[in-house]
């Protein structure tokens, strides 16, 4: 798996920047990049593409949940 | 590597604001408290030194165990309300996140900060009095000191308070000194009185 795009529900704390950076230190990951596409009174939503060569999507997983987030959707997925 | 760990429980549970609050409420409370003993046991009475020294301790350690609890259980329950408010706002829950994790530590931090500046704070009153009990001041000059040491550091609590509020430092602080003058007054109104 070489891309994945995910639809991820956070809280605002932490913020976009420490939860991509957090993401990004996932096995297999290379590039994650991140757009908030709504925010709420105590959520963000966002859309977030992670890129990379053999992503450990269940570490990815639980690094997502980790951080407070929850995966709603899996947008797009690649396999190279 | 502590002190990141520090900063990310502060980040993630918003309590260092509230510590900073818990630190200069029990900072007052300590000064003020030790103050009245000082002002009241040499006023009122004739107390030696080792009298108060030992009433100022046991003051100090109801203070540090009233501050560990009741900041422990109060910070503990506004942790839990908020994150109760994200996992409903989340419809999931967040046990073993690192949101849940902080907000958790957060309230024991709180705890320690809220304990130790009222002990530290009370300490300074306090102090003239231990030089006096190893013979290095005598009686009077430790109650003058005391209360000299006292006000300075009010003085000092309201400029960081100033600080804080980006208000004039030099007001702050004098208001926080009045609050020490008032104690002062008040006591000696009783003197007169009693």
């Amino acid at each position: 798996m070489s891309r994945l795009v995910l639809d991820v529900l956070k809280p605002h704390i932490p913020d976009l920047i420490e939860f991509c950076k957090s993401l990004s230190e996932v096995d297999g990951v290379r590039k994650v990049s991140a757009v908030v596409m709504e925010v709420d009174a105590e959520t963000d939503t966002v859309k977030i593409t992670v890129e990379g060569r053999e992503i450990d999507f269940e570490a990815l997983k639980e690094r997502v949940r980790g951080m407070g987030g929850a995966i709603h959707s899996v947008d797009e997925v690649v396999f190279e | 590597m502590f002190r990141s760990t520090i900063s990310r429980i502060l980040r993630y549970s918003g309590a260092g604001e509230f510590s900073r609050r818990y630190a200069v409420m029990n900072a007052f409370d300590g000064v003020v408290a030790i103050l009245g003993i000082v002002l009241g046991s040499t006023l009122l009475g004739e107390a030696s030194a080792g009298n108060i020294i030992a009433a100022g301790v046991g003051a100090l350690v109801a203070m540090g165990v009233s501050g560990v609890s009741g900041t422990y259980m109060a910070e503990r329950a506004e942790q839990e309300r908020k994150l109760k408010e994200i996992e409903e706002a989340m419809l999931t829950k967040l046990n073993g996140s690192i949101i849940a994790e902080a907000r958790k530590r957060a309230a024991i931090f709180s705890a320690i900060v809220d304990a130790l500046a009222a002990i530290l704070a009370g300490l300074i009153p306090l102090s003239p009095y231990l030089a006096a009990l190893s013979g290095l001041l005598t009686l009077d000059l430790a109650f003058h000191m005391s209360v000299g040491v006292s006000l300075a550091f009010l003085f000092t609590l309201g400029v960081f308070l100033g600080k804080i509020a980006r208000n004039n430092l030099i007001i702050s602080g004098l208001k926080s000194l009045a609050i020490g003058v008032a104690t002062i007054l008040l006591i000696t109104l009783l003197n007169l009185i009693l």
